[in-house]
């Protein structure tokens, strides 16, 4: 068996000159040591992240007297599942639960999930350089990003430097730029929107695969690459002429345009199995109400299919946004998260930690689902969850209280090639060891990002990961 | 720059439109987010009591007389004149990327398709219902995300497709038929979309446009056809950022004025929301529109252009949408059981009747634009009528009304459209209603409330309307600040429900029992009292500070930026012109585009 170090991608490419085969997702097993957890040249398979999100919170209403639905019994390894996370059950061995986590500072929706998400919390910049409207500020990007930006200068980037996508499409404001609909953020605060559509993913991921493995990027690509020199030279001249600040946001629109080059170049000559195309209808229909459920395992498709292929290691996925807009009607929810926990349900037939409970569990069978499809490919012996870090959290324990005295409500799920350790109830006692930042760093190490800390503001955690957790 | 938001926010305090909570049934938290420090004024002395109070700048800033040659001018073409003075005082200029209505018209004008509507979705301008923002002013600070950049990449493509879809549509194009995309027909074309796209002058020897042509060889070379090389030119020239992002140029020695073609795209975009014609073009490549008779000549020419022709109209009513947040209408939830009317052909109605009632008054009759609020005459179909107890108008057809001198119905306050967005899905909100007025039309700041009140009301112990529950809560200095200025118009209001009936009473539940109870719509608004919401609507108009703010807000549209410090006075000098005209919208444009502000450059801050 030859020595296999380079890249997975690089090798596929070499493999596949001169020849017409395609590659079965997702790694050839000749690429495999004998166990199937490494490269044949004892390099890890990298882990890749998910960061799976919703807004308003979960079924925890104790810190009122009220029940909890969230919080699983027991520690250690020695834990049972809470009624909330049941639908996780068949996942358990990949499943590693918090309780007791902290999140510090202001309890806003928008703080909360800038401290949730970045280890930090946000600043009032309402009005940017240009005087122009920004909205909050925050110095740090979100996690998602930050795994992508800190893989691509360690040159471990893939052709999409990564994905943000959404579950639910439907929102109250309207504003796809809205600060309620994007849990991704780049640095300064600038949101990342997600995409809505399974065909529209579907598209971007696999418009560009060449039907002739090994040819190198198409004619029509190689044309495009050209027109994208046009466009970059139409930015530097105009970059040569405005502010500093404006040249970040032309530096900004160019990151999207190296994207696609490298998308154009790498694209063409892989060559993975291509998925048959969603075809299902997965907007709203007149009454906001949307297929979730089809529309989730259509997009969690996708995922599995991106993440094997190597075409990312980043990804967002939101159920929903910090409105919580979507109304779930599959477990007779009246509206959606965000009112059902703020506003005063006592008319009504169920209570209301029953029916956040309700849609808070359906929240978890969507990422069971997805954990499912993920679980379905097969790495080696095992399959991609061996491999994944999925961060599960919302920016908020009830969005009753809005407060971030109530704690975190956060889950990791996946072994990320064994740097993580599963079924297993994390709860720590001290200040230091509750503050949610600790998981942040702890999913970096996993990521193998070198990053040891968060620094500065509220959320800081200068210590390092959780030992009990990071497996060395 | 200063932060104007305090550290805290609650993240329901900001916003207003309808369908959230700013109240919430049974009492909970009402007024959540109206709860407002003392002090809390920005442009009025904070005594309310004093008379009339005085326009100021924001904050503490005290209002200086301007302090450059332009900048207290009243509208003058005086654009040569002292270059050095005209920029002082004006506020910063920056880079503004095309809104998306800015990007569709211009696509359509480039390449002469004037019925063109993509399939793919335009990116997103950055408008944030919870603020109130104008999209030329979020141009100037929006990024474009990794979806957007999809979104241009796709739309550039739909765009080539649509105007490059045969040899018989290229030559029809071009005006001629090409066969190479390097003779004279396809360079001239190319050369002329480039001119008009980036609105600057392309030589031959420009390396950007080099770019493009060596993309259009790409295109014949890989794909075989001319045309295809043409298609793959005109998909990079419209992601080319120099069309997607404006920045002006400004004319050689003379660093604060900008150049005639910046000139051009500057009046385009202002009327037209689109790229220059060819009449512009040419003058800017003449270097005549630095002389201020031609200029003048143009900007009349663009006026009249509108007046004549509704299909140029659009730029100036996609102003007053965003202004008065009427495209909220198209989403705005109302509960079907309290409000079964509310049709989708009802809201299609309750937008229409603005557009007409505003295109009347602004192009047709030319008339005092003040009459926005006390209005004798408005639009209605027969679904409206009903809404509105007018008799006589049946069918889908709208047809103008006369309204009597005493009629509810006084202008834009009254009309359904603003007050089904400025309400709840089955209650009314007089916060969202008042908060409209002090910030929208007297150009008030209302920060939002701090974040450690307690805005809890307690249950009242006998039937109450909401204004009964208002006066409650506000009596708490800390709140009566602000509240004192914002709620009075707001309860004036009081007498339209939630999708903008009128009603003399109010039902209001308690202890299980229905009660109807009186509306007092009475107040103080300016230092004068009112009993009624016409008669609020009517103070209102006649008030100096309305006419300041509709300058200020053209002005902030106009410019893609916030009025501060000595434009303060411009905006003072130009509200005088726009009275000294009778107050007709389209002589403050005009005045608007003369005053040397409108072709000044400044400094941006460097970070």
């Amino acid at each position: 068996m030859p020595t296999l170090k380079l890249h997975r991608r690089t090798l596929l490419r070499g493999v596949a000159a001169g020849t017409a085969f395609s590659v079965g997702l997702p790694i050839l097993e000749t690429m495999l040591d004998a166990h199937g957890e490494a490269y044949a040249d004892g390099s890890p398979i990298e882990p890749f992240y998910i960061g799976y999100n919703w807004g308003s919170g979960v079924g925890n209403f104790s810190a009122g007297g009220g029940p909890d639905y969230w919080t699983p019994t027991g520690t250690g390894d020695d834990w049972s599942l809470s009624s909330e996370l049941e639908p996780l059950a068949e996942h358990k061995e990949y499943l590693t639960a918090f309780s007791n986590m902290q999140l510090f500072g202001p309890g806003s929706h928008h703080e909360m999930r800038a401290g949730m998400f970045c280890g930090q919390h946000l600043h009032n910049d309402a009005y940017n350089a240009n005087g122009a409207y920004q909205g909050l500020g925050a110095d740090r990007a979100s996690i998602d990003q930050f795994i992508g930006d800190r893989l691509q200068a360690m040159g471990q980037g893939t052709p999409f430097h990564s994905l943000v996508l959404a579950m639910s499409g439907v929102g109250r404001h309207y504003n796809p730029l809205g600060r309620g609909h994007s849990f991704s953020w780049k640095e300064g605060f600038v949101l990342e929107t997600p995409e809505t559509s399974p065909q529209a993913l579907y598209e971007k991921l696999f418009a560009g695969f060449n039907p002739k493995p090994g040819s190198g990027p198409s004619p029509e690509s190689l044309v495009e690459l050209r027109a994208l020199d046009a466009v970059k030279a139409s930015a530097d001249r105009l970059r040569s002429r405005v502010s500093s600040y404006d040249q970040q946001r032309i530096d900004q629109h160019l990151e999207s345009l190296f994207e696609t080059e490298r998308v154009l170049e790498e694209l063409g000559t892989l060559t993975c199995e291509v998925p048959t195309e969603p075809n299902g209808e997965y907007g709203p229909d007149a009454a906001s109400i949307e297929p979730l459920v089809e529309k989730n395992i259509a997009f969690s498709k996708l995922i599995a299919q991106a993440v094997g292929c190597g075409m990312t290691r980043s990804i967002n996925y939101m159920f929903c946004g910090m409105q919580a807009d979507p109304v779930i009607g599959d477990v007779g929810a009246t509206d959606g998260l965000h009112l059902l926990t703020h506003n005063d349900l006592s008319g009504s037939k169920v209570s209301q930690p029953d029916m956040v409970h309700a849609v808070a569990s359906f929240i978890m069978a969507r990422l069971a689902d997805l954990v499912t499809e993920l679980r379905a490919v097969q790495v080696g012996d095992g399959n991609l969850m061996d491999h994944g870090c999925i961060m599960v959290a919302s920016e908020m324990m009830n969005g009753s209280r809005h407060t971030v005295n109530d704690g975190a409500a956060i889950l990791l799920l996946g072994k990320a090639g064994g740097r993580l350790r599963t079924d297993y109830h994390h709860r720590p006692e001290s200040d230091a060891d509750r503050n949610v930042s600790k998981v942040l760093v702890t999913v970096m190490e996993a990521m193998g990002l070198d990053q040891t800390a968060i620094d500065g503001g509220l959320m800081e955690s200068p210590d390092g990961p959780i030992d009990e957790i990071l497996i060395a | 720059m200063q932060s104007r938001l305090p550290d805290v926010r609650p993240a329901d305090a900001q916003r207003y439109d309808a369908g959230v909570t700013w109240e919430t049934r049974r009492g909970w938290a009402i007024g959540l987010g109206i709860l407002l420090c003392s002090g809390c004024y920005n442009g009025f002395s904070a005594d309310a009591d004093s008379g009339e109070p005085s326009a100021g700048g924001s904050g503490a800033e005290t209002d200086s007389a301007g302090s450059g040659g332009g900048s207290d001018d009243s509208g003058g073409s005086s654009t040569g004149d002292d270059p050095e003075g005209a920029s002082e005082g004006v506020g910063p200029t920056a880079m503004r990327r095309l809104t998306s209505a800015q990007y569709l018209t211009s696509t359509r004008d480039l390449l002469d398709l004037p019925g063109w509507t993509p399939t793919t979705e335009l990116p997103n301008d950055g408008f944030n219902e919870e603020e109130f923002q104008l999209s030329n002013m979020l141009a100037a600070g929006v990024s474009t995300t990794t979806l957007d950049y999809g979104r241009y990449r796709d739309l550039s493509k739909e765009a080539a497709e649509a105007a490059l879809p045969d040899d018989l549509a290229m030559t029809a194009l071009l005006g001629c038929t090409p066969t190479t995309v390097t003779d004279a027909c396809a360079q001239e074309w190319l050369m002329g979309l480039c001119e008009r796209a980036w609105s600057r002058p392309v030589a031959d020897d420009d390396s950007v446009f080099l770019a493009v042509i060596d993309s259009a060889q790409g295109g014949e070379e890989q794909l075989g056809t001319v045309r295809a090389g043409l298609w793959w030119a005109v998909s990079s020239v419209l992601q080319s950022p120099e069309f997607l992002y404006v920045y002006p140029v400004a004319q050689p020695g003379n660093p604060s004025r900008m150049d005639d073609y910046s000139v051009a795209r500057q009046l385009a975009l202002t009327f037209r929301d689109s790229v220059p014609d060819t009449e512009l073009l040419d003058l800017a490549a003449g270097g005549e529109l630095s002389d201020p008779v031609v200029l003048e000549a143009q900007v009349d020419r663009l006026i009249s252009d509108m007046v004549d022709d509704p299909e140029h109209r659009g730029a100036v009513h996609r102003f007053f949408d965003e202004w008065w947040s009427m495209n909220a209408i198209e989403h705005v939830g109302k509960d079907p059981e309290t409000y079964p009317e509310f049709t989708e052909t009802l809201r299609v109605a309750m937008k229409r009747e603005v557009e007409l009632w505003i295109a009347d008054l602004v192009f047709d009759r030319r008339a005092d634009f003040r009459t926005l609020l006390s209005a004798d005459r408005t639009f209605v179909n027969g679904e409206l009528a009903d809404l509105y107890g007018i008799e006589g108008v049946e069918g889908d057809a709208f047809v103008a009304v006369d309204l009597p001198a005493d009629s509810h119905r006084t202008g834009l306050l009254t009309t359904s459209a603003f007050l089904s967005v400025m309400a709840h899905p089955s209650l009314t909100s007089p916060a969202a209603r008042g908060k409209f007025v002090t910030e929208r039309l007297l150009c008030l700041e209302i920060p939002p409330p701090p974040g450690a009140v307690d805005t809890t009301i307690e249950p009242g112990t006998e039937p109450e309307t909401k204004r009964e529950r208002f006066e409650r809560h506000t009596t708490d200095p800390v709140c009566a600040g602000c509240h004192v200025m914002m709620d009075p118009p707001g309860m004036a209001l009081e007498n339209f429900d939630a999708i903008g009936r009128f009603r003399d009473d109010e039902s209001v539940e308690f202890d299980g029992v229905t009660y109807e109870l009186p509306i007092d719509p009475s107040g103080e608004l300016l230092g004068e009292t009112f009993t009624d919401g016409r008669g609020m609507a009517a103070i209102l108009s006649e008030s100096e500070h309305f006419s300041e703010c509709i300058t200020r807000q053209l002005m902030r549209q106009t410019f893609g930026r916030e009025i501060e410090g000595d434009e303060l006075t411009t905006a003072e000098n130009l509200a005088q012109t726009f009275a000294d005209s009778r107050y007709d919208f389209l002589e403050l444009m005009r005045a608007v585009a003369l005053h040397p502000n409108f072709t000044t450059i400044a400094a941006q801050e460097q970070e």
